[in-house]
């Protein structure tokens, strides 16, 4: 997992056409209210095991860290256009302990009822997480019986998490 | 000294608090047993809104020539609701000390609209037989985002 700042991720992103975590520029901070955003597309599902998640360290955390709730966006829902009967691969943000601590299951395949945008529904006793180890922040996107995800052949996700680390504030 | 310090513009931009309170063992002067210690960390006048909280303790609590003094617990909140922003917290390293913390009371308790002026208090909790003016370790901050909304009108 690479963390880049890049005053252009989406045109960077593009550009490279895989899975990148990017913090957001101050601007977008400000605007947004979410310090790092991963970009996820079907090159990115390489899992070939039928019925078999794939797991994306999408951030590492220190102790020390909060992490404060996440959303997704989908610019195109996840598919393999040549099977109608893939019908579900729901994604959850979260981590080791807790994978759907951020985001709980979300259907983004074309083919069941995908959603265009979700945020942390969790109440904050679950999705207000303080870092006192170190850790990852992690996507996990599921797949279904009898299908592999390296067969999804179309779709674009976006995923935005809040990341604060407060040792720097007490220097 | 215990301090309230404004975040820089930078600080606040990344971090998404606007203050933060410095606590360091020398603070801490209560004499008492079993008595907690309130510091007024903030002051929250009509208008204020207050929407997120955190802690961090570079340096756990200790009283280091007493073991058996094993918990000194903190709260965030006001006069109205002393842990509105922050639960009870143990600080204490003979007990379970927790070095992060974050604000984990849902939305309608953690944010906040001040109709009157208040004080956003830290409480620094005792407990029998041991009084707080004897820990002679430990540091302490508290975070919190604080907005005087009259400030963007007009």
């Amino acid at each position: 997992m690479g963390e880049q700042s890049c005053s252009s991720p989406l045109f960077l992103a593009f550009y490279l056409n895989m899975a990148k975590t990017f913090k957001l520029t101050a601007q977008e901070k400000a605007d947004s209210g979410f310090t790092h955003v991963f970009h996820l597309t079907h090159e990115d599902l390489t899992e070939t095991s039928v019925n078999t998640a794939q797991t994306f360290v999408i951030d590492n955390t220190l102790a020390g860290d909060i992490l404060l709730g996440a959303a997704h966006f989908t610019v195109t829902d996840l598919e393999d256009a040549s099977d109608a009967a893939f019908n579900s691969s729901s994604i959850l943000i979260g981590d080791n302990s807790l994978p759907n601590r951020y985001l709980t299951s979300t259907q983004v395949n074309a083919n069941g009822s995908s959603i265009k945008a979700s945020v942390t529904s969790n109440t904050y006793a679950t999705s207000n997480f303080a870092a006192t180890s170190d850790g990852q922040v992690e996507l996990t996107v599921n797949s279904m019986a009898a299908k592999a995800l390296n067969n999804i052949d179309t779709g674009e996700l976006w995923l935005f998490w809040t990341k604060v680390s407060l040792p720097p504030l007490t220097k | 000294m215990a301090t309230t310090y404004k975040l820089t513009a930078q600080e606040k931009a990344d971090s998404g608090f606007t203050h933060a309170f410095q606590l360091t063992h020398a603070d801490l002067t209560e004499t008492t047993t079993n008595t907690a210690q309130t510091f007024a960390v903030g002051n929250a006048v009509a208008g204020t809104i207050v929407t997120a909280a955190a802690l961090h303790m570079p340096t756990a609590i200790e009283d280091a020539s007493d073991a058996a003094f094993n918990d000194v617990a903190v709260t965030l909140g006001d006069g109205v609701d002393p842990n509105a922003y922050i639960v009870s917290t143990q600080l204490n390293v003979n007990g379970t000390e927790i070095t992060t913390m974050v604000a984990l009371n849902d939305l309608a308790t953690l944010s906040k609209a001040y109709t009157g002026a208040d004080t956003i208090d830290l409480v620094v909790n005792s407990m029998t037989a041991k009084a707080l003016n004897d820990i002679d370790t430990g540091e302490v901050w508290v975070f919190w985002k604080q907005v005087e909304l009259a400030t963007l009108i007009g």
